[in-house]
């Protein structure tokens, strides 16, 4: 079933032209990565689809039905953190939620390994603790889809391969869809089903490239080596000659 | 074979080899928190050595008792205000001026503040006029306050107002305007209204703003409490201050300072405890 619909989206700036009818379709229960450069639009991409920019053409369908805001069916997690430094972690994880529920918040903290720290105010956080604190707030109010605008590219190495377990994790467990803006090839081989390869400036889909390897995934495995290598050659990174 | 990798042993005794480590830091802690108590103290050293030394000057003569009464003569004079009465009576009529006078102008700092940092609109039409009248100088209101509203308590509360209003608007401003907008986007996000963005985001930013411009505006309704009073009052600190001149009675005037001095330290103290506790999730620098 498809879950999120992109129908021909382009968006223009004043120099130039951002994305260029831009189709892409997100099944239920899928993970989706948009894999490009920096610059190529894959995060206004991604805000747009949170309802976050309407200034562009071509529509956005949630279960056929026209994003034209944020709604809580759709849940974002940004590339930093973001939370409230006036709250502590558990009522930053509720923070979306119309009434207290601290169950459902103590429940998401132990999804995302925060049990023992509802209490701590964010400035007490490590970098990797923060980003987990705003992927349980995102998921509070219990999205259908789950977008992440590279939300582990300001972490080192070690953190990054935790967290990225802990999205597996949330994402087996509540079965949202989610939609992934990356651009480390590995992060996203190693967590989707699909990845869309957008190319830079104007932003427009260049190729699909299907992952189907079971999970959990062993990281560095020969297959993936291969598509890995594909990959790059699709960014023109390949040892190749180029184009 | 491109390479390998070689297992090492790794000792189990880490957990025992941090606890000298942790003892010492313990340690470390203690130490530093009998330091800051004492560092406490450190700072009554000078005042005390500067009291000893002006009542030693006095009672040796060098300054005649006119002059500069010495501080047991000043403290004396004190006990009798305290035995009189008068000392609660003109310390009140001037607290409550200074709560008066700072609760309209902070209050009215604190509502056209978050009006003309919320919206362009507001601030296009009024911030022009407002930064126009914060350039004249507040003392030049006096003559002006004093045609309008004559000398009792009207003027002296407008001039207050007016001490309060500008801090508490300025900073109320910059606050709002400077709240994050990364955090008011994660508010549109979970769809809150204008209402709750506001409530339950751009007014928690703000505060740290909001609190500067409160003490700030609270030392100003001090300063200018005394001079409305000393315009000319019935009753208050500053009619003591003219009276302790007119009847030249320098111990008047000293133990009047002393107790605005004490008041204003009391209340800018009462709000510094609010603001630590409201804003505790703030990270501050401790040198």
């Amino acid at each position: 079933m498809v879950e999120l619909e992109l129908r021909d989206v382009t968006k223009v700036y004043d120099d130039g032209e951002a994305l260029s009818r831009i189709n892409l379709q997100v099944h239920t229960g899928e993970i989706v990565s948009l894999l490009g450069p920096s610059g190529c639009g894959k995060s206004t991409l991604l805000r747009i689809i949170a309802g976050l920019d309407r200034e562009y053409t071509g529509s956005v369908l949630l279960n056929g039905q026209a994003i034209t805001g944020p709604t809580p069916e759709v849940g974002v997690v940004f590339q930093e953190p973001r939370l409230f430094p006036w709250l502590n972690v558990g009522r930053n994880i509720g923070f979306g939620l119309k009434k207290p529920d601290s169950a459902r918040v103590a429940a998401l903290a132990k999804e995302v390994g925060l049990e023992g720290y509802l209490k701590s105010l964010p400035r007490q956080l490590s970098g990797g603790m923060a980003q987990r604190c705003a992927i349980a707030r995102a998921l509070v109010t219990q999205p259908r889809v789950l977008l992440m605008d590279e939300p582990f590219s300001a972490l080192d190495a070690f953190t990054r391969m935790r967290l990225q377990e802990v999205t597996l994790n949330v994402w087996r467990q509540v079965g949202a869809t989610v939609v992934l803006v990356t651009h480390d090839v590995d992060e996203a081989l190693y967590l989707s089903d699909r990845i869309v390869i957008i190319t830079e400036r104007p932003g427009k889909v260049k190729a699909e490239v299907r992952v189907d390897l079971p999970r959990p995934r062993e990281r560095g495995l020969a297959v993936m080596h291969q598509l890995k290598v594909e990959i790059m050659e699709r960014l023109q990174f390949g040892t190749g000659p180029k184009p | 074979m491109i390479g390998k990798v070689i297992e090492k042993d790794v000792p189990r005794q880490s957990a025992l080899a941090a606890a000298p480590e942790l003892r010492r830091r313990a340690v470390r802690q203690t130490l530093s928190e009998a330091w800051s108590k004492k560092s406490a103290l450190t700072g009554l050293i000078v005042p005390i050595l500067l009291i000893a030394l002006w009542e030693y000057l006095c009672q040796s003569g060098v300054f005649p008792p006119w002059q500069l009464p010495a501080p047991s003569y000043v403290l004396g004079t004190l006990a009798d205000l305290h035995a009189s009465g008068e000392l609660y009576f003109h310390s009140l009529a001037s607290l409550r001026r200074v709560l008066i006078g700072f609760a309209i102008g902070g209050g009215l700092g604190l509502v056209v503040g978050l009006a003309v940092g919320l919206s362009r609109v507001f601030e296009r039409l009024i911030d022009t006029t407002l930064q126009a009248i914060k350039s004249v100088p507040t003392l030049g209101w006096v003559p002006l306050l004093i045609l309008w509203f004559g000398i009792d308590e009207k003027p002296k509360l407008a001039l207050i107002a007016i001490g309060a209003f500008f801090p508490v608007y300025v900073n109320i401003v910059s606050g709002v305007r400077g709240v994050d907008t990364k955090l008011v986007e994660v508010g549109r996000v979970f769809c809150l209204g204008r209402l709750a963005l506001l409530a339950r985001i751009v007014l928690p930013a703000a505060a740290p703003s909001f609190f500067t411009g409160l003490r700030v505006g609270l030392t100003q309704s001090w300063l200018f409490m005394v001079i409305s009073e000393l315009m000319g009052a019935s009753e208050g600190l500053g009619f003591l201050l003219t009276t302790g001149r007119e009847v030249a009675r320098p111990d008047l005037l000293l133990a009047s300072l002393l107790v605005l001095a004490l008041l204003g330290k009391l209340t800018d103290g009462l709000v510094r405890l609010i603001e630590n506790r409201l804003l505790g999730w703030r990270e501050s620098f401790h040198g």
